[in-house]
């Protein structure tokens, strides 16, 4: 799309907000400030999913399942086919009343020949129902089977964009996205897009019908049709802004809801009991007030549709009889046009209600969108064989921003020796994690130059960066296997002896051997008995057993157990030998002693030198040694 | 099926006419659909005799039904329709005093997330689709007799006859919704276990990352487990249509083959004489009349279906427990705490707490050691009364908590412990929560006093800025220092503390543990100890192992004894002096 198309796209699409916006101010209602704060987002959102079309998004939904596609056209056809035999039954009864008729009129009939009909209408009936049903079946299985296939892409997605999309994005939204939203396309795929084409079919083969007994007849059975439309021009008057305020309201209650279930044990401790309840209980009726104003809108132009609906008889029968008494048409045709104007009804009202489905179904499309078209983060397939850790590491002029767009890193550039200790401190929020994370291929940065081993990051294939680095954190989590198994994972290869080595250095020799199941216990059952102390101990113990040469260090891991936290430093200082660290500090004191400190705030260096060299000359290092120690400035 | 009215009775309070209301609506206006074939009887009475005035009536009658449907459908929406969303309000609202009224200890993440979800997804589809439900069962039954008196009035014969088809229909319907019932909670499950899984798989899968691929065996079972549960869901949810769709074809195939066989029965009678013409047509139109009646349901009926399996488990998640109030509003100011012989356990037979008594004399400073799992969070929990012992006592000024009012005990003790709760609000609401008529002054001072006016005037609205949702805006030793200032101006007599606390944000430590420090001066201070300084200073120390006391006295004394209290010294005179190079 040219600058200019999409400028004016954005512009079409800013008037239809501030349009929405303002119908929904006149609606008469006075609006809670915590309502107003939602109206921002929902509006987005609201025409955000107007972008997509049934037709672009069944293409592309269907890119996961090819196979899928090819079956549920299939079962589509199948389904139309079925739903022409599903009119024997009306010709059949349409037979029977001429049968009568003509017979009461000294007509010679043949009962057993209404009889064969009779049997003949059953047979197509039953054909009807089983593909029918075989084709219900088809559709709903491709369909489920295609929201299985998109959770698990997405799942394996994951594993393939930057790993900072997880430091964006918590793993309960993540969770969400790849459960919660594809759910919602649920009722689109499975039930709305398999049965859409039998029941547009139905009612334009009967009008079809109609038509063809006579024109007229079928002209008649619109007779109604301006009382529907009056009842859609009503339905949908102020639609937008009535349904931007319902959805506001719900947004605010859900907000006030989680707000007021999580803070209870706040809320109690401070006796404010009556105060966030009525936040509650205001939100909660609101909006209660909301819904049954846009509902009860809705009833009066649905009541006219549906009643406009159910009597195309009004016109049809008056019409079919006073043809019938001319002459033009038969006692059989006459039956059909009795019969045939009811089938329209439901079969309109399901087209409408897909019209609905489809927005919800768009909406939690445009969010998984988001994940699955993120670019997978490229790296080369081949291990570099100039890797030379003597050459350290070099961060040069890098300057780095969020997926979401915010720039935290302006500028970066130091080095580290081969195995030398250099810290990273600074104020949370000072980016030192960041730049932590950004070694470690978290993310790509924008600009400048990332040097490991004398090889530019973007070189070295993902699985050679991860195997020269170890990164040891406050992720604790343990794998479904044996606690062997789960230290071994830094060195498949290593023996028993090698495994024992590393477990005593890292101090939880003792406590695995004293499960029953020592080291062959599973450590994702025993998951509960092993605390979060001694899972931070058989992490560094993979970290220790693991060769890699270089290693990043979120010192926060060491004060994640207090009981166990001298254990926890011991093992962490056997990991740090001979090695080239990078630790990200919060404790200064323990980290006096290092080869290099980096002072970082606001995403930029703003000092470095060894410790006594700072105290003396470095501000800011200054500030946070007395903020540090607690001594006033 | 009729469960469902039956529960929405129930829930329906003072409500209850209008439901019935509803529901004679809902009768009238399928009465109305069934006027039309009124209007065909007089057309087929006279086919032989058809003129304007035929023509005439036949519209007019169809008119009048028209007239009469839209009036019904109009008054049975707001009648019903209505009601839902009363009902659901009306339960939200006793819901949220339940929970005030729940022991604080019910609130566990596993609680509040299946309370959460109840509260709003599954209340939200209750009452959008409960109103089509409702109409989806008494149209179907009102349909089904009308046509079936409207067929009897004309033949009772063929009225037999369609008796039994309709009674086989309903039979599909049934055993659909029992199958419905089912499959939601096989669904449910199925969900719930996915959830699991994509949590747990993710974070592997991520970690792996790290580490050579040369290891194919874990990953491919963690990949295996997230994926066998992503098909578990699939299964589950295929399972349930499948069914769905062979009862829903079956009650399909009865209405279908029912016109038939009725309009084969209708010719023969008429063909007997017994009949005559104008009844021998209508009966065959009727049978469709039944049919598509019947048939319109059938949009409806899987979401009926659903309906009631949603609200059996929305009513069990919400089944709340109450704690019982005490009466006396008065706590001293000046009040011991004693346990006496408390027992206490969480689960059935998991003795957490054994034989407690120890005496707390006001205001002194209690510390709480012992190994991880040893029950001493239980006992501060205890003191706030989260729970009730299971046998023994714990006073306060000499009363059994249990005596006095919950709120006013709130009200004398504040606690101070890792997560930190903010409300979606600003951050001066935030801190004047503690005290509702505190002056902005007052806000202000107790700010500065907790060390957290610095970064707050810092923001760009300063104290007008909006914490976000939990309070995600601010780090945890932000959060925790916003708390204290809070808890400042409450000015509770006892403090509860679990120091781990500090270590939540180790750069901003000296900070948090000043506000700490300010919190606590001249109040009875019962803390979770973890610094040395804490014990050290304290009036009294209470070892705790294994849910007993083993030790308890002053820092000198118990350092000359041989027990956990020195091993526990020890290892934090290590942890402080610990250095990376």
């Amino acid at each position: 799309m040219s600058k200019q198309t999409a400028s004016r796209a954005q512009a079409k699409k800013d008037a239809r907000i501030k349009q929405t916006k303002e119908e929904m101010l006149n609606l008469g209602f006075e609006i809670p400030e915590g309502v107003k704060k939602h109206v921002d987002e929902q509006v987005a959102s609201m025409f955000d999913q107007e972008q997509a079309s049934q037709g672009n998004f069944i293409k592309r939904i269907f890119q996961i399942n090819p196979v899928g596609k090819k079956i549920m056209g299939v079962s589509i056809l199948v389904a139309v086919f079925a739903e022409l035999l599903a009119f024997a039954s009306v010709f059949f009864g349409a037979y029977a009343a001429s049968f009568i008729y003509r017979h009461a009129h000294g007509e010679v009939v043949d009962f057993s020949m209404l009889r064969n009909y009779g049997l003949m209408a059953l047979g197509a009936l039953l054909l009807y129902l089983c593909l029918a049903g075989a084709s219900s079946t088809l559709s709903h299985k491709v369909a489920f089977q295609t929201l299985h296939l998109l959770r698990i892409k997405l799942f394996s997605h994951l594993q393939e964009i930057p790993q900072g999309y997880l430091v964006e994005n918590s793993l309960g939204k993540v969770k969400l996205l790849i459960q919660d939203r594809v759910a919602e396309l649920e009722d689109f795929i499975a039930h709305v897009m398999p049965e859409l084409p039998s029941r547009i079919l139905h009612p334009i083969l009967s009008f079809a019908i109609l038509l063809y007994i006579d024109w007229r007849i079928a002209l008649a059975s619109l007779v109604t049709l301006p009382i529907t439309i009056l009842g859609m021009i009503i339905l949908f008057s102020k639609y937008q802004g009535r349904y931007l305020l319902w959805n506001s309201a719900y947004a605010d209650l859900a907000e006030k809801t989680v707000d007021y279930a999580r803070g209870i044990p706040v809320v109690k401790a401070f006796r404010q009991t009556e105060q966030t309840f009525g936040n509650f209980s205001k939100s909660t009726n609101f909006y209660h007030d909301t819904t049954m104003a846009w509902w009860r809108h809705s009833w009066v132009g649905m009541s006219l549709v549906l009643a406009s609906m159910s009597f195309p008889l009004i016109g049809c029968l008056p019409v079919a009889l006073y043809l019938f008494k001319a002459g033009a048409i038969t006692v059989a045709e006459l039956f059909l046009s009795i019969i045939l104007p009811l089938a329209i009804l439901p079969q309109a009202y399901a087209l409408m209600m897909s019209f609905e489905v489809f927005t919800i179904c768009a909406g939690a499309w445009s969010k998984i969108c988001e994940l699955l078209y993120l670019p997978a983060q490229v790296r080369p397939a081949k291990a570099v064989s100039e890797f030379d850790l003597q050459q350290g590491v070099r961060f040069e002029k890098v300057s780095f921003s969020y997926l979401s767009g915010q720039e935290v890193l302006h500028q970066i550039s130091f080095d580290l020796q081969p195995n030398s200790l250099t810290a990273l401190v600074g104020h949370s929020g000072s980016g030192k994690t960041t730049v932590a994370r950004l070694l470690l291929g978290f993310w790509d940065q924008d600009s400048g130059k990332i040097t490991i081993g004398g090889i530019d990051n973007k070189l070295l294939p993902f699985e050679q960066l991860m195997s020269e680095i170890s990164y040891v954190s406050q992720e604790n989590y343990l794998f479904d296997a044996t606690i062997a198994e789960n230290i071994k994972l830094g060195k498949p290869d290593a023996t028993e002896a090698e495994v024992i080595a590393a477990a005593k250095a890292a101090h939880c020799h003792e406590f695995i051997s004293a499960f029953p199941g020592g080291y062959d216990t599973n450590a994702g059952e025993a998951g509960g008995q092993i605390s979060g102390g001694e899972r931070q101990r058989i992490t560094i113990a993979r970290a220790i057993l693991k060769p890699s040469k270089i290693v990043v260090l979120d010192e926060a891991t060491a004060y994640t157990d207090p009981e166990n936290e001298a254990e926890i430093q011991k093992a962490i200082y056997a990991l740090l030998q001979d090695k080239t660290v990078l630790v990200i500090a919060h404790r200064l004191h323990s980290i006096v002693g290092a080869d290099q400190i980096i002072v970082m705030d606001e995403g930029r260096i703003v000092g470095r030198g060894t410790h006594a060299e700072l105290i003396a000359q470095n501000a800011t290092y200054k500030k946070l040694w007395a903020q540090y120690s607690g001594e006033e400035l | 099926m009729f469960k469902f009215i039956k529960n929405t009775y129930s829930m329906a309070g003072s409500l209850k006419r209008q439901i019935t209301q509803g529901m004679i609506f809902t009768v009238l206006k399928n009465f109305s659909q069934m006027m039309v074939f009124m209007a065909i009887y007089y057309a087929f009475e006279n086919i032989d005799t058809l003129n304007n005035r035929v023509y005439l009536i036949t519209a007019l009658i169809s008119i009048v039904a028209m007239i009469f449907f839209f009036i019904n459908n109009y008054m049975l929406n707001r009648k019903i329709a209505g009601i839902y969303f009363q009902i659901f309000r009306n339960y939200r609202l006793d819901v949220g005093g339940r929970l005030k009224r729940a022991p604080m200890g019910y609130f566990s993440t596993q609680n509040l997330s299946a309370i959460l979800t109840a509260l709003t997804n599954q209340m939200r589809s209750l009452e959008n689709y409960s109103a089509m439900a409702f109409d989806f069962t008494v149209s179907g039954l009102s349909i089904s007799c009308f046509i079936l008196l409207g067929i009897f009035g004309m033949s009772w014969k063929i009225g037999l006859l369609a008796l039994a088809f309709i009674m086989l229909a309903w039979t599909c319907i049934y055993f659909l919704f029992n199958q419905a019932q089912r499959s939601v909670e096989v669904e449910h499950a199925a969900t719930d276990k996915l959830s699991h899984e994509l949590v747990d798989g993710i974070r592997g899968s991520i970690l792996l990352r790290s580490f050579p691929k040369r290891d194919q065996a874990i990953s491919s079972r963690l990949h295996a487990k997230t994926r066998l549960a992503s098909e578990m869901v699939n299964e589950a949810q295929y399972t349930f249509e499948v069914k769905f769709v062979l009862y829903s074809r079956l009650f399909g195939a009865v209405l279908h083959i029912g016109s038939v066989v009725i309009i084969l029965y209708a010719v023969h009678l008429y063909l007997l004489g017994e009949i005559p013409l104008a009844k021998a047509m209508t009966i065959s139109a009727m049978g469709f009349l039944l049919l598509q009646g019947l048939l319109q349901l059938q949009n409806a009926m899987i979401l009926a279906a659903k309906m009631p399996a949603i609200q059996n488990r929305l009513d069990e998640v919400l089944d709340i427990p109450e704690m019982t109030d005490g009466k006396q509003v008065e706590i001293p100011e000046v009040a011991n705490i004693e346990f006496k012989d408390v027992n206490f356990s969480y689960l059935e037979g998991q003795e957490v707490l054994q034989d407690l008594s120890f005496e707390i004399p006001a205001g002194s400073k209690v510390a709480i050691v012992g190994p991880s799992g040893s029950g001493k969070t239980t006992i501060v929990n205890l003191i706030a009364r989260f729970y009730d012992p299971d046998s023994g006592e714990i006073l306060l000024g000499g009363k059994n908590l249990r005596d006095y009012e919950v709120a006013s005990l709130m009200g004398e003790v504040s606690l101070v412990f890792q997560d930190v709760y903010l409300f979606n609000d600003t951050v001066r609401n935030n801190i004047r929560f503690g005290r509702a008529d505190a002056t902005d002054e007052e806000v202000l001072e107790a700010a500065k006093r907790a060390n957290c006016h610095d970064f707050i005037e810092a923001l760009p609205e300063g104290y007008d800025t909006e914490v976000g949702e939990g309070g995600t805006r601010f780090s945890g030793g932000e959060k925790q220092r916003i708390s204290i200032a809070r808890a400042l101006l409450k000015d509770a007599s006892i403090i509860l503390l679990d120091e781990a606390t500090s270590s939540v944000d180790p750069e901003n430590e000296a900070e948090i543990m000043g506000a700490i420090e300010e919190l606590c001066a001249g109040k009875t201070v019962i803390s979770i100890a973890h610094r040395l300084s804490t014990v050290r200073d304290a009036d009294l120390i209470l070892v705790i192992d294994h849910g007993r006391l083993v030790q308890a006295g002053k820092h000198d004394e118990l350092l000359i004894q041989d027990g956990i209290y020195r091993r526990f010294i020890e290892a934090r005179e290590e942890a402080a002096d610990w250095r990376l190079a």
